[in-house]
């Protein structure tokens, strides 16, 4: 898609050239806040198939109806077997209403390997969520984490193993 | 704690196969002790969107913390 420049400086009078027909949609787009800190939660460990909680939760307070938020998660994780991978999904929750999956795309296959012991790698988890809230609702974000066969997974969060969360609240 | 839940997850499949178990634990906590025995969520199903239903009451009689911690301590 090509782009052009507008140039306000080079427009006279005071209406907007006639190419523009809202000036509020200008705003669609823009990042309205940013929230973002290192070393959240604690560690977590599992063997659970399915997808529990972690310790790993982040929360926003939209500043504007319709909102997108914009996630972004750099976390610890570990696998401590063979052939046994670690999975996140993220899970969002509205004020105290309970956590639920945002969305089956969210599913990552973190860390896996076939052969020796122990494996742990920074995972980056992104997404672009469209919550449905209120002005005033908080929204929280948790990681939630399973094991692909049993064998014991890991997120960290301690020493040199620490995470750093971004949620950044995006106009429409 | 690193090494304390390889060896934890290796005994618990050597008393039990097939135990599902997760668990939170701080920076500070460097060893797996009882206290921290008694915080994990043993999953006992799932629901439809494949999460996890836990319990913190512990449903497997033959994994008490001084089975488990004796199993550790052959490995």
């Amino acid at each position: 898609m090509a782009f052009t420049t507008l140039d306000l400086s080079k427009q006279s009078g005071s209406s907007l050239p006639s190419s523009i027909t809202s000036a509020s949609g200008l705003t669609t787009g823009k990042v309205l806040q940013v929230k973002s800190s290192p070393s959240v939660g604690g560690n977590n460990a599992s063997s659970n198939t399915n997808y529990t909680s972690t310790s790993i939760t982040f929360n926003i307070t939209p500043t504007k109806a319709s909102s997108k938020i914009f996630l972004s998660y750099v976390i610890p994780t570990n696998t401590a077997q063979a052939n046994t991978s670690c999975k996140t999904k993220i899970y969002r929750q509205v004020n105290s209403g309970g956590y639920s999956n945002i969305s089956d795309d969210t599913i990552m296959n973190n860390v896996y390997m076939n052969g020796a012991s122990s494996v742990s790698q920074l995972s980056t988890l992104q997404y672009l969520d469209t919550p449905t809230y209120s002005l005033t609702d908080v929204l929280h974000y948790m990681i939630y984490f399973a094991s692909s066969d049993g064998g014991t997974v890991n997120i960290y969060n301690e020493g040199g193993n620490k995470n750093n969360l971004t949620l950044m609240e995006i106009a429409t | 704690m690193m090494i304390d839940l390889e060896k934890f997850g290796t005994a618990i499949k050597n008393l039990k196969s097939n135990v599902e178990w997760s668990l939170n634990y701080a920076e500070t906590d460097t060893e797996m002790t009882e206290a921290i025995f008694n915080t994990i969520d043993w999953g006992t199903g799932k629901d439809a969107d494949d999460t996890a239903i836990t319990t913190k009451t512990n449903p497997h009689s033959e994994l008490t913390w001084t089975k488990v911690k004796e199993e550790m301590d052959k490995l």
